[in-house]
């Protein structure tokens, strides 16, 4: 209802015809309740559960596990992500304590965590081991954060955890293809130098050390080549000898060993 | 206690019982939280609780005697017209 001064109000009312002791109407009695403030208040809840709808989407339809518990260490809520990567359903998984999922080796660290977050910290990208539901180890990425309560108060913790073994297998491999370039590389500038070195030489044997370090140079740059993905098989019987010398830089050795002479 | 003796002071004792019940009412009624007005049907207030008067930003004697259509503005005061015409007919 509009009124001059104050604008909306949002009234119920209930009229009263108001008459004299004849029964003559001589007007209305209004009796009114101000629902203003309840309406503002039910439209704030409406839109208040709408938005919780729509995060309790999000989080459930997350890869990563978004796990709550409280300060017991009991699981509380355990979202599809969790599901996948720890391989309980939620069903399984609430009311049991947090410690389903960690390896027997490593409970201390829950304690530690807990500690932590009643004191109000938060913990960002804390890698460690967890264990699935079918025994199998995984390496997985941790952030913890307190859960609070409406005064404020420390009720629990949230997990976001992201299965990070694949991840962590393929930096492995990468490290290690790294170490085994390096290696390999250091050996064939040895060998780079060495033929340098070889082909200034003026005899036979010095000549031949020469040419066995060209058949490396050569193995090598077809096992970069396969592992580069450049050459799509790779046949090691031909490669057998690392004395095999191609017939072209044979060649060339012969041209180099009658130059030479 | 005493009983009134003459007619006369019979009448006194009625009317001041009247005059006091009225008084109560009254009282109630300036003081009740919730929103009241009585309306007559030339359309002015005859009574506004405190309440009903706060909401508005005025004091009850403010309003009373005033043209509900000065008071609602012609916006709000279409919107209560269909009610007003029901109450006016039912007689």
């Amino acid at each position: 209802m509009h009124f001059n001064d104050v604008g909306v109000r949002l009234l119920q009312v209930i009229y009263t015809p108001d008459k004299d002791q004849f029964g003559n109407v001589l007007g209305w009695i209004a009796s009114i309740i101000d629902i203003t403030e309840r309406k503002q208040v039910e439209v704030a809840l409406r839109e208040s559960e709408q938005r919780l709808r729509w995060l309790a989407s999000i989080v459930q339809s997350s890869d990563d596990a978004i796990v709550s518990k409280n300060l017991d260490g009991i699981i509380t809520s355990w979202n599809k992500g969790a599901e996948r990567v720890f391989g309980y359903s939620a069903e399984e998984a609430i009311g049991q304590p947090i410690t389903i999922v960690i390896p027997k080796d490593r409970l201390k660290e829950e304690g530690e965590i807990l500690n932590r977050v009643k004191r109000g910290e938060h913990i960002d990208h804390f890698e460690t081991i967890r264990r699935r539901k079918q025994g199998s180890l995984i390496v997985i990425s941790m952030t913890v954060s307190p859960i609070k309560d409406s005064e404020g108060r420390i009720v629990g913790a949230s997990k976001i955890a992201r299965d990070i073994t694949e991840q962590k297998r393929n930096q492995e491999q990468i490290t290690t293809l790294a170490r085994e370039a390096e290696h390999r590389s250091k050996n064939l500038i040895a060998n780079v130098q060495a033929a340098v070195n070889l082909s200034q030489a003026d005899t036979p044997e010095a000549l031949k050390r020469a040419i066995e370090g060209s058949g490396r140079l050569q193995m090598f740059t077809r096992y970069l080549s396969r592992h580069a993905g450049l050459v799509p098989s790779y046949r090691p019987s031909r490669h057998r000898s690392l004395l095999r010398i191609p017939r072209k830089t044979k060649r060339g050795c012969e041209w180099m060993v009658h130059k030479s002479y | 206690m005493t009983f009134p003796r003459t007619l006369a002071e019979r009448e006194d004792t009625v009317v001041d019982a009247a005059v006091a019940l009225r008084n109560d009412a009254e009282t109630i009624l300036a003081n009740t939280p919730f929103l009241l007005t009585r309306c007559s049907s030339d359309l002015r207030y005859v009574f506004v609780s405190e309440a009903y008067a706060k909401m508005l930003g005025h004091r009850p004697e403010e309003l009373v005697g005033k043209e509900i259509v000065k008071i609602m503005g012609e916006t709000g005061f279409q919107t209560i017209l269909p009610h007003i015409r029901n109450r006016r007919a039912f007689q």
